[in-house]
């Protein structure tokens, strides 16, 4: 019989996974939520069900409901795309307590990384770079400012649970201290039920560097390159490349040399990436991500593998066919986040037009006459390019942002246009913190 | 058929376990159901619980009502051990009647009649996926 699987997501995301379970000869059941009765998962699946209302705690966040489903349409694997519960422990292990399979590494693997201070104990055994600080949760204000003024500000204040920009703090000088420790604490208390917080030196002006990691249930663990996703606002990423914007060959090949080595400590299985922060000739491990990516795209284009049917594949105990030998990269992608940046005009797409041509990927769920969702994510469209070289990459993605037409919802792509031709961009001279500063439109001509 | 036998077979049908007993002869024909308090799902090992009924998404046009699910899960008109289904099409409930039952996370989630109806549609099959808010029943008010 034809195996099933149910996809416990929405948006882009979800289509993204359908398709590729459409290649492999599976099954495909979408859930939605009421809101998301119009949206493309829901009809581009074989089967369809709604889980809830269009509260999150009642749909895409309800283990409950989410399994209901699986039991009722008999799916045999659930995949989490990203986002929602694609890290949560209790979901992982009820799939697995069900007897059904997680398109994700298993839940034993996600308790070992399941806090930031853990994942950086685990690097630092390894002898993997980390950054400065104590990770031992602090509990005494006078213990909290000798390892301040140890480390030398600024410093950053964590919570251990802490994400999606929630219960972190960077701290200038000894009189914030307190007041900042005061507010992770609190922040992390309420939003992650736990107030674990630790000290860290903050590394200003940072790039973000990721390695793309796959492993088979067989102990094969093959990376696929780097991704560089250093322009972001407000810690969200909106424009990554792959490779990277530089081209320090021996620093990347030791970072990538560093992922393999803790994915393979905790015998990771399936996608994962590792995190690194960048600054000047150091690198520090920052987390890993245990799921697919939002740009998990870029790689796929620079690579020609698709990480999704990898992912599938994996899952169901296939051994995998890539390795070492045959993972070559080849050109550079670079992928632009079109989001929503307000629904002052409304929430309705009334007119889209899409760019073309060799080497452009669209990856989006919306369609003209489409009524955006204002409870969800900002993401619209992901749009990427592939180009023989950084540079003919740039070109084309100027284009490509050029023929990009979105009426009815105000949007990011200007800013992404501005930001393709600044001077900052284009010579790679940028970092996490860039786009708050200057990144701004110089019309500077690429042949500069 | 005297008075006497009637009130015999009344007794008897009071002590035994059946729930509906029907009998014709000699040109009469003879009816008794009991209450279906007890027809509840019974797997030893689920949990059954009653939606309050205020949950219950029910769309009155005239006198048609639909009868949606209030939650997702197995759409189930019988007990697991039980041939008998709860429902039929054409047949009479009164409100407060299971209707049909939510099979989720091991709970039986039982939803039971707003109105005195006749079931006019039932739109699954017994086993089949519901999803949350999705008809499963239209009922016609008796008045």
């Amino acid at each position: 019989m034809q195996k099933k699987i149910l996809i416990a997501n929405r948006g882009e995301i979800a289509l993204r996974i359908i398709r590729a379970c459409k290649e492999l000869g599976y099954k495909t059941v979408s859930v939605f939520s009421e809101i998301d009765r119009n949206s493309l998962h829901v009809k581009f699946a074989d089967e369809s069900i709604c889980i809830g209302s269009s509260d999150l705690k009642d749909s895409y966040l309800n283990i409950d409901h989410i399994l209901s489903a699986a039991i009722a349409t008999k799916a045999d694997a659930i995949h989490p795309g990203y986002g929602f519960l694609a890290e949560n422990m209790d979901f992982v292990t009820a799939i697995e307590k069900l007897g059904k399979i997680f398109i994700g590494p298993s839940s034993e693997t996600l308790e070992r990384i399941s806090s930031k201070t853990k994942s950086k104990m685990l690097a630092a055994n390894l002898n993997i770079p980390i950054v400065p600080g104590f990770l031992e949760s602090i509990s005494d204000f006078d213990d909290l400012k000798t390892h301040a003024l140890e480390l030398g500000f600024p410093i950053q204040l964590k919570a251990d649970n802490g994400g999606g920009g929630k219960g972190i703090r960077t701290v200038s000088n000894l009189e914030e201290l307190k007041n900042s420790y005061d507010i992770v604490f609190n922040e992390s208390l309420n939003s992650f039920g736990r107030s674990k917080v630790f000290i860290e030196k903050y590394i200003e002006f940072p790039k973000h560097i990721e390695v793309q990691i796959l492993g088979d249930k067989y102990g094969n663990i093959v990376n696929l390159g780097v991704r560089e996703c250093s322009i972001q606002v407000r810690n969200q990423k909106i424009i990554e490349e792959s490779p990277s914007s530089f081209t320090e060959d021996d620093l990347i090949n030791n970072l990538i040399q560093d992922a393999m080595n803790i994915m393979s400590n905790i015998s990771y299985v399936n996608a994962g990436t590792v995190e690194f922060l960048v600054k000047d000739n150091d690198y520090y491990f920052l987390e890993i991500n245990p799921r697919i990516q939002v740009e998990h795209g870029i790689t796929e284009l620079v690579t020609n593998i698709d990480i999704v049917k990898e992912q599938i594949k994996i899952a169901f105990g296939n051994h995998m066919k890539i390795s070492k030998s045959n993972v070559s990269i080849n050109g550079h992608s670079i992928e632009c986040r079109v989001n929503v940046t307000d629904f002052l005009t409304g929430n309705k797409i009334n007119e889209i037009v899409f760019p073309g041509g060799n080497g452009v990927r669209i990856d989006t769920h919306i369609y003209t006459g489409y009524e955006i969702p204002p409870i969800y994510d900002a993401l619209l469209v992901k749009l990427m390019v592939l180009g023989t070289n950084r540079k003919q990459a740039i070109l084309k993605m100027r284009i490509a942002l050029e023929q990009l037409i979105i009426n009815g919802v105000n949007n990011n792509v200007e800013t992404l246009y501005k930001i393709l031709h600044s001077k900052s961009f284009i010579r790679g001279d940028y970092n996490t913190k860039t786009l708050e500063n200057d990144l701004n439109y110089t019309g500077d001509d690429i042949n500069e | 058929m005297n008075y006497e036998l009637i009130r015999k077979l009344l007794d008897d049908f009071e002590k035994n376990s059946l729930t509906e007993f029907q009998i014709e002869t000699d040109g009469m024909k003879i009816l008794m159901k009991k209450k279906s308090v007890n027809n509840v799902a019974n797997f030893s090992n689920y949990i059954p619980k009653q939606v309050d009924d205020t949950k219950i998404d029910i769309k009155n046009t005239q006198d048609s009502y639909d009868i949606k699910a209030p939650l997702v899960g197995i759409f189930r008109t019988k007990n697991s051990n039980s041939e008998n289904e709860f429902i039929s099409v054409g047949r009479q409930v009164k409100k407060g009647d299971i209707l049909f039952i939510v099979e989720a996370m091991k709970m039986l989630n039982e939803i039971i009649s707003p109105i005195d109806g006749v079931i006019e549609k039932i739109l699954l099959k017994d086993g089949q996926p519901v999803g949350y808010n999705e008809t499963a029943i239209i009922l016609r008010k008796l008045n």
